[in-house]
Order: C-alpha cells, then sequence, then structure tokens
C-alpha cells in the first residue's frame, strides 16, 4: 500500500468512527478524537452563500476554542436533567465525497459531505452539510485539530446539538 | 364586519371573554388553552394583533445604504422594507399590483430597480413603478395610465433610536406614545455606542412546533430560570471554579443565573401590552459593555442609562420583538406560522466600535446561551413544545393557572425604582426571589383588547 492510501485509509477510519459514535452515543469516544486544544466552529449564515468568516467579530452558530465546550455539552446531554435532551433522535451519519486537501506541516486537511437522518417521537428530519477537518498525528494517533461543520439548511426545526452535525 | 372565523366561537367580544377569567378582587387569572391551540383564533389574531397595529420590522443597520432592502412580515403580509436613492426609508407590501407576483426575493439585498419576473414591470427603490412593459403599444384606456401603478406603502413607517417599525392600517397611536415609557428601556439597548448599534453578521433563525405566546411569556418568566437552565447554571458554575483552580481560564464569563436569583429583580406592565423584566447582575464586569462604562457617562449617556444598562433586562414589545439582555444583547422577532408554529429570527445587536476583547466576548456569550443550537434556548423551547404536546386533550384541561405567583407583592403604578427613573408602568412587582407571574396579565389583557375590536379600530 502506498503511503498516500495508507493515510487515506486512516482519515477514512476516523471520520467514520466519530460519525458511528455519535450515532451511538459513544460521547466519551467522540470526545477522544479531538485534541484537547482543538477548535470546533460551526459558522452562521450571512447570505445564500456565504457564511461568517470570522468567529470573533460575527456570529457562529457554535464556535469552541478548545474542547471544554464539547465536554461541557456531553456532560449535559447526559446529566438527564436538560428538558432539550428529554427525548433524542435516532440518528444516521453518513459521510462521503471524503477529499484529502493537502498534508504536510504534520496537518492533514480534509474535506467531506455530511448528511444525517433523524428520527424522534414518529417524526423524521435531516441536516446536511460540509465538513472541513485538520488533523494530527498525536503518538500515532490520528485526532481532529480543528472541524469546521457547515450546516446548509440552518433554518432549523426546534433545535441541534452536536449529534445532528 | 364579515367574519371568516366562526369555529373559534370568537364572533363577538363576549366571546373573547370567554376566553379568560379575570377576576382582580378575588386574585384569578386564568387563561384558557384555546389561545395555544385554535386555528381560528389564529386567523383572527393576525388580523387583530398583528396587522391592526405597530410590528418591529428590522433595524436601520441591516439595510444601511441607498438601494439596501429588507423583506419580512407584517402578520402574513409580505412586506419590503428598503432605502431610496438618497437613503430615505420606505415600506411597502412585497409584490407587484400588476399581479402579485413576490418582488424582492433575498432577505436583505440591494436594487436600484427590481423587475417583476413575469410582465417586467419595473420599481424603483423608492417604490415607483418606472416600467409598464410594452405600454407604448398602447391597448390601454387613459383611465389606467392616469391612476398609479406603484408598489403598495404601508401605512406607518417609522423609526425609534434604529429600531424600524411599521403599520398597516392609517388609525394607529402615534409611535411614542405606542412605546411609552418602554423608551427608557429601549434606550439602554441603544444608546451604547456614539457611533450607534449594529446587527452583526448572522442572522438565526428557527421553527417550533408550539404558539407564539409562549415566546412572549418566557422571557418574562423568572420562575423557569433555575429549573429549565439548571444544566446551563451547572456549566456556568463549573467554569467559574475550573478557573479558581487552575485549570483553565473561563473563556465565556456567561452570566450566572444562580447569583442572578439571590437579588432584587422586578417586572412591569406597560399600556399597549408590553412588558419588562429586570433583574441584578452581581458580576457586571463579565459584560462586554463593562470596559466602556467610563467612556458612556463621559459622552454624557443619562447616568441611570447607564446604570440600567448593566442590569440583566427583557423587553417585550407587543407582539413581535424581544429586547434581551440576559447573557448578552439579542433581539427576538417573532412570526407565528400557525397556532402551533412560530419562526424565531434572532439578531445579535452590537455596539458599533466595539474593542475586540469585547466583542469577542459578547460573541462568545451570544452563541453559549442562545439560539437553536446553544445550550439553554433549546431548552426553553422544548419547554413549549411539551405544552403544545399536553395541551391537545381539548375538554379535559381548558385553564392555564400559570399566573398566580407574585400576587402578594403586584402593585398598582409605580415602585420606587420605576420612580426613580421617571417611568409609569401600569404595574410593578419587585423582590427577591418573587419570581413573578402577573407581569404576563398585562400582555394577555392587550391581547383581549385587540380580539375584541373590529379591524380599522387600531389602538
Amino acid at each position: 500500500m502506498s503511503l498516500a492510501a495508507l493515510l487515506g485509509d486512516r482519515v477514512h477510519q476516523l471520520l467514520f468512527e466519530e460519525a458511528a459514535a455519535l450515532d451511538e452515543r459513544r460521547w466519551h469516544d467522540w470526545l477522544a478524537l479531538f485534541t484537547p486544544d482543538c477548535e470546533y466552529w460551526v459558522p452562521a449564515w450571512k447570505s445564500a452563500f456565504e457564511t461568517t468568516s470570522d468567529p470573533d467579530g460575527e456570529v457562529s452558530l457554535i464556535y469552541y476554542g478548545d474542547r471544554a465546550g464539547l465536554e461541557e455539552r456531553v456532560w449535559r446531554i447526559e446529566s438527564a436533567a436538560s428538558p432539550a435532551h428529554r427525548t433524542r433522535p435516532r440518528t444516521c451519519h453518513a459521510v462521503n465525497n471524503i477529499r484529502i486537501d493537502s498534508s504536510g506541516s504534520g496537518e492533514v486537511k480534509v474535506k467531506a459531505n455530511w448528511h444525517v437522518d433523524c428520527y424522534e417521537e414518529k417524526r423524521a428530519s435531516s441536516f446536511f452539510g460540509h465538513y472541513e477537518y485538520s488533523l494530527v498525528d498525536q503518538e500515532g494517533a490520528l485526532l481532529i485539530a480543528r472541524k469546521k461543520t457547515l450546516l446548509l439548511n440552518d433554518s432549523v426545526p426546534s433545535y441541534v446539538d452536536i449529534y445532528q452535525l | 364586519m364579515d367574519m371568516k372565523v366562526h369555529g373559534s366561537g370568537a364572533d363577538s367580544p363576549a366571546d373573547i371573554e370567554r376566553l379568560f377569567i379575570d377576576e382582580p378582587e378575588s386574585g384569578r387569572f386564568n387563561v384558557h388553552r384555546d389561545l395555544f391551540r385554535d386555528e381560528a383564533l389564529f386567523e383572527l389574531e393576525m388580523e387583530r394583533v398583528f396587522e391592526s397595529s405597530w410590528v418591529f420590522l428590522c433595524h436601520e443597520s441591516q439595510i444601511p445604504a441607498p438601494h439596501d432592502y429588507l423583506t419580512t412580515y407584517i402578520g402574513r403580509k409580505p412586506v419590503v422594507v428598503m432605502r431610496d436613492a438618497e437613503g430615505s426609508l420606505g415600506a411597502f407590501l412585497n409584490l407587484c399590483p400588476h399581479r402579485g407576483t413576490r418582488l424582492y426575493t433575498e432577505r436583505c439585498g440591494h436594487a436600484e430597480v427590481q423587475m417583476c419576473p413575469y410582465h417586467a414591470w419595473c420599481f424603483d427603490s423608492a417604490g415607483k413603478n418606472v416600467k409598464v412593459k410594452d405600454e407604448a403599444l398602447g391597448f390601454y384606456t387613459p383611465e389606467f395610465q392616469q391612476s398609479s401603478h406603484d408598489l403598495l406603502p404601508i401605512a406607518h413607517l417609522q423609526s425609534y433610536q434604529g429600531f424600524v417599525f411599521g403599520a398597516l392600517p392609517e388609525k394607529v397611536p402615534a409611535l411614542m406614545d405606542y412605546l411609552g415609557d418602554t423608551r427608557f428601556f429601549i434606550d439602554t439597548f441603544a444608546q451604547q455606542s456614539e457611533q450607534g448599534m449594529e446587527i452583526l453578521p448572522g442572522e438565526v433563525s428557527y421553527t417550533y412546533d408550539a404558539n407564539w405566546k409562549l415566546q412572549q411569556e418566557n422571557t418574562m418568566d423568572i420562575y423557569h430560570l433555575t429549573s429549565v437552565h439548571a444544566t446551563f447554571a451547572k456549566i456556568v458554575a463549573g467554569r467559574q471554579e475550573r478557573e479558581q483552580h487552575s485549570g483553565g481560564a473561563d473563556r465565556v464569563k456567561a452570566v450566572d443565573l444562580n447569583a442572578l436569583s439571590d437579588v432584587v429583580s422586578g417586572t412591569y406592565t406597560f399600556d399597549h401590552g408590553h412588558t419588562v423584566f429586570w433583574g441584578t447582575d452581581p458580576m457586571k464586569e463579565n459584560r462586554a459593555l463593562w470596559a466602556s462604562r467610563d467612556d458612556l457617562i463621559a459622552r454624557g449617556v443619562n447616568q441611570l442609562t447607564v446604570e440600567w444598562m448593566f442590569r440583566p433586562r427583557v423587553i417585550n414589545f407587543f407582539p413581535n420583538l424581544q429586547f434581551v439582555d440576559s447573557a448578552s444583547l439579542q433581539l427576538r422577532v417573532i412570526r407565528p406560522l400557525s397556532a402551533q408554529k412560530t419562526e424565531m429570527t434572532m439578531l445579535c445587536l452590537a455596539p458599533r466600535g466595539e474593542p475586540k476583547e469585547g466583542r469577542r466576548r459578547r460573541l462568545r456569550q451570544y452563541e453559549d446561551f442562545y439560539n437553536a443550537t446553544g445550550i439553554a434556548t433549546p431548552d426553553d423551547v422544548a419547554c413549549y413544545e411539551d405544552i403544545a404536546r399536553g395541551g391537545m386533550a381539548v375538554d379535559s384541561h381548558e385553564w392555564i393557572e400559570g399566573f398566580a405567583r407574585g400576587m402578594e407583592n403586584v402593585i398598582s403604578g409605580p415602585d420606587d425604582f420605576a420612580r426613580e427613573i421617571g417611568i409609569q408602568p401600569l404595574h410593578s412587582c419587585s423582590g427577591v426571589r418573587v419570581q413573578d407571574e402577573t407581569v404576563f396579565r398585562g400582555f394577555y389583557r392587550q391581547w383581549r383588547d385587540r380580539m375584541q375590536r373590529a379591524q380599522g379600530d387600531g389602538r
């Protein structure tokens, strides 16, 4: 197997494991795929085809400069004290069109398309968009140092959380 | 008048009256659940609540330049607000007078001239018809040529401190009278920068499956904070604790709902159905605006206005806007879609020229709490939807009885806090942990009053 194919294989495995961890509600496995200083960003939309581009000057749907925010969300989901999580959807992530953009300087940049079907209280909904990742190799493990998620259908029914993105 | 609505039994004022138990002498105030689930009542309230008087349309900063436009709704009616070549604001029904085709398509756009896609009639940014295709070929009567084919303007359009309001009918109160003493509180949102206020890029919207009035209630409802937002409060406490024990900086410095519960807070109801909640924030220094407080006073902003900029507060403008400053400034625009479906549009309001660090903190606080993607607002939305799900037991559960708490503290007219700032609310209620619910009565009494009026009798 060539080096490029080897890398592609590891990238696919990471992205598919992330999707599976969310669908299977293995929240702590999911968290472990991110570096402690990861950036997790879901920008808002400015117009039909333009998202916000500066998280410190414009509104984002979600912006975290490290993993603590994701850990808080996982705690909240598991707490059984949040009305928004009294019932939760079954989710089905499909991650496809995975492209390795560039690699070098210890970082692998990856783009992909995503689609999440959700089913809750006898009602189906879906969310979809694009992912952009920066992945790093830490002690032999490929981890997410940066994840940017574009949510294309951003006028959402009720609310969304990490497992619907 | 011609009433299309029969199913609701709301054909006369008495039929609206039956939806309330309002007996101040015995302390009873209940609202019928039909207000939250009856589609016929919904149609009537579109006409009499939303389309018969002032509603909020937009903030001036959303359409900054000549020929900029913004599309929105007044009740069920599509409206475009735009600036003409000189920059003056106008508002029109967003449809071609020819066949009624929608004209302006973007939420915010720019158009010196807009052409109808159907028969190519053209309109300038002042709403004037500048072309009827092939008119020169003839075939029109002189009457046609003499009558106006301009866009249909709404009867009233006026700004207060950059906030743009509009009304469809001729007969409405003057906007300043309609806003009344809520203007003191609106000023605390409007005067935070010498350069004015702006809506930051990134408008967010979501829908929920429940009645719009639940959103009006929620921001006045202090009683819900410690239960619905228990996880938010605990997360905020966790960040503070981590920071104290050098476990990492608290990057958000969010509003501390626990600290907020043990200090004085209050509510006011005003004429025309507006309501206000206010609190006391023991950690004012965590607000993005804190760094600018000396500048505010130095440039001559009323000292009491500045002081109130650092109180958590919400103004519910009747019927469709909430000025919220709990976690950070937010405008929430309410658009009812049906009796059990509501669209919310959330705008991040900020002082222009804000220092970079303050702007960053404002955004983190905003995203943390608010929107369908935050960690507090979804819990509110879940409760509205559970009310809707619990609300279909039509004959078995008729009355909502959640308007009793605070009755021993509520007074007619101003309390000491209101007197200090020189306002005259209809009712005041304040104290520690009162978590007043009587404030909802002001909203519902105005709703009842509007619903009992024939259209055209706008007030």
